[in-house]
């Protein structure tokens, strides 16, 4: 995939150096360590993680709304070439929902039960683009309704959340993200999971269109292989707080480079016969605790090529070859081995 | 399926139905309808289908936590309607089930030690004095230290838990395991592990299990059967290798068709059906019409019953017959 026009097309994302503690008395936890990730200008990033990764934690620091025990310890956050880290509560606050957006995992939660569909909707315009009219933004919520596949969008408005089913609902809050028409982020927490999967077939697909057709750029955190394979040109994987590999998503999964990754990519089950009932490759041993920060490398315990350096020095994301990187001391001896055996051409 | 084994578990037309209050209507749903299965000893029968098509219920009814408005329910050679109060301990004991959420389906303020003995107690499998040897054995089976014993659910990972909530099952020797999602909720990276145990535990105590899942790809690694469920009712039935080498249902396809393929060079295209499940939208005809690609006008009209298409495939679409052959779900994902 055509990783080094991506890395020129302009920057909507730029974070640098990013890490993000929670207060306990014991001392700060660091739950976000050290992480570089950018999604440039008409691009879907996949940030693939498992719970406690700090995949969701680093999605909230970029919106500005880091749970109060949390605070960015060190780091920029760039956003179409302004630091958020260094911009007033306010302004950030004035940036959500207009110029970057949030697609959360549930949207029951996420949208106001109390309130009619197209209430929600104008609100975003009531508060973000004062100018338009009242009669206008009613019109432009049902053009946000039918742009991301709501049927009867105008019936529509004067429904409640509990009206409509999982995937309504998900439409109205990916609605509800770009009704501004200036959002240049956005930002989809788990968008599918929630779903069944042939609403999530859909949902996806609404996501590409969105990308190719408007230019969206899309940051994607989700744990799931097979949606970021279906979705993303880039990917990051992100593993006890720290990104341990970053790469095009035709060379990540063809070729994984980090023992995490390509442990969890044997992990998959394999459709076919042969193999029915056999014994899954699986990575032994859970993710850490983050209380536990390692001297050496976080994945240590876990891994099957886990040596000496690994347990006393900590790895850093290192480049591997045109745009990729990853964070392991042993890439390079392993690089052979860890060509997937049927994802040769 | 197989016919050389005589099943361990039949249901012949099962039924169950559910008030659904809208407003000031109440409507009736048919959760299961006119289900049929048969589960032989030491096999994996797994049932497919997405939200609202019966598969919880399913596995409601063949615990007994739900008692079906029609139908039977054999188990061993017996219905088990017609069982005595003693008989039927005797089938809670042969049948557990290992749900889907181990954080919410284990009592928080129990320890493990006292979670996987309460089984034991009840079905008075162990003295008070060897229950904590028992235990340690039935935690060893499962892969977990005896020292787990001490520990609340809240100290043990989504993992751990789920190997409590896996030997709490076990606990009273069953025969057969109602695995409602057992992995759905678990990290991709644990995930396998979970797997493999079941996988080994089916084999060391010749344990059926009835598996109910989303994720097609696992259900082809584990099943032996496969049913597809659409609005309570079977839409297609058939040995896991008959299924996945060649799905004649328009829903099994459309289900395979969205799964999320972990392979980026094998992108989909445009979504493979349209719209989504509506409960009690249907009332005459095939359920599936309103969504189906291929839905005739006689599709409205009749409801295309449960028909046997090849040995050991069963499915119920009219035009099953003139679907082309579809490429093999292996050949789709890998």
């Amino acid at each position: 995939m055509g990783d080094t026009l991506v890395a020129e097309a302009p920057r909507v994302l730029d974070v640098r150096g990013l890490s993000i503690a929670f207060r306990r008395p014991a001392g700060p936890i660091r739950v976000v360590r050290d992480v570089d990730l950018t999604v440039g200008h008409g691009e879907i990033v996949g940030l693939v993680g498992e719970s406690g990764s700090g995949k969701s934690i680093f999605a909230r620091a970029i919106l500005g709304t880091l749970p109060r025990q949390a605070e960015v310890l060190t780091g920029e956050i760039g956003f179409v070439g302004s630091d958020l880290r260094h911009m007033p509560p306010s302004q950030v606050r004035h940036l959500r929902g207009d110029r970057m957006a949030l697609v959360p995992q549930e949207p029951m939660t996420s949208l106001n039960p109390s309130l009619r569909i197209g209430r929600q909707l104008t609100e975003v315009l009531e508060v973000h683009r004062p100018e338009i009219r009242s009669a206008a933004r009613t019109e432009r919520a049902i053009e946000m309704l039918e742009l991301v596949g709501v049927n009867f969008p105008s019936e529509r408005l004067s429904q409640y959340p509990y009206q409509l089913s999982g995937g309504l609902r998900q439409r109205v809050a990916i609605a509800m993200a770009l009704i501004c028409g200036r959002v240049e982020l956005l930002i989809a927490d788990e968008p599918t999971t929630a779903l069944d999967v042939t609403i999530q077939a859909q949902i996806l697909d609404l996501f590409v269109r969105l990308q190719t057709k408007q230019k969206m750029s899309v940051l994607l955190i989700t744990h799931d292989l097979g949606v970021i394979a279906q979705t993303a040109q880039r990917v990051a994987v992100m593993y006890a707080g720290e990104i341990v590999e970053m790469a095009g998503v035709d060379d990540l999964f063809a070729m994984p480079r980090h023992p995490y990754t390509r442990g969890l990519l044997d992990s998959l089950p394999r459709a076919g016969g042969a193999a029915r009932k056999a014994h899954l490759p699986s990575i032994e041993g859970a993710v850490p605790s983050p209380a536990e920060e390692p001297r050496g490398c976080s994945f240590v315990n876990r891994c099957a090529f886990g040596v000496d350096l690994c347990r006393q020095q900590q790895p850093q994301l290192e480049s591997a070859g045109a745009g990729r990187s990853v964070r392991c001391h042993r890439w390079q001896e392993l690089a052979d081995q860890f060509v997937r055996r049927d994802a040769a051409p | 399926m197989s016919a050389s084994k005589a099943p361990l578990l039949s249901t012949r037309g099962l039924r169950k139905r559910y008030k659904l209050r809208g407003g000031n209507a109440v409507r009736q749903i048919t959760a299961v309808d006119d289900v049929s299965i048969q589960l032989a000893s030491g096999e994996t029968l797994a049932v497919v289908g997405e939200s609202g098509c019966g598969k919880s219920t399913l596995a409601k009814l063949i615990t007994q936590l739900e008692i079906p408005d029609e139908g039977e329910l054999v188990f061993d050679g017996r219905p088990v309607s017609t069982r005595s109060r003693r008989e039927r301990l005797a089938f809670r004991r042969d049948v557990q089930i290992v749900l889907q959420d181990p954080y919410g389906s284990l009592t928080p303020h129990f320890r493990v030690h006292t979670l996987v003995a309460e089984p034991l107690r009840i079905h008075r499998l162990a003295t008070p004095s060897k229950l904590p040897t028992r235990v340690a054995e039935i935690l060893e089976s499962v892969g977990l230290a005896p020292e787990i014993a001490g520990r609340f659910p809240h100290e043990l990972s989504g993992g751990q838990r789920q190997r409590v909530s896996i030997a709490r099952a076990i606990a009273t020797r069953p025969r057969l395991i109602v695995c409602d999602e057992p992995v759905s909720a678990l990290d991709v990276s644990v995930r396998s592990q979970i797997v493999n145990l079941l996988l080994d535990l089916q084999r060391e105590l010749g344990l059926s299990y009835l598996f109910i899942s989303h994720d097609l790809a696992l259900v082809d690694h584990i099943a032996d059967v496969v049913c597809v469920m659409y609005l309570g009712r079977i839409v297609e039935q058939a040995s896991a290798a008959a299924f996945f080498a060649a799905p004649r249902h328009p829903y099994s396809r459309a289900l395979i068709a969205s799964s999320p393929v972990p392979d980026p060079r094998r992108r989909h295209g445009a979504p493979a059906v349209h719209g989504e499940v509506e409960v009690g939208a249907t009332t005459s005809g095939c359920r599936f019409r309103n969504r189906c690609p291929m839905a005739l006008a006689k599709c409205a009209e009749t409801d295309p019953p449960l028909r046997v298409l090849a040995a050991d495939h069963l499915v119920a679409c009219h035009r099953a017959d003139e679907l082309g052959e579809p490429l093999p779900f292996a050949e789709q994902i890998r």
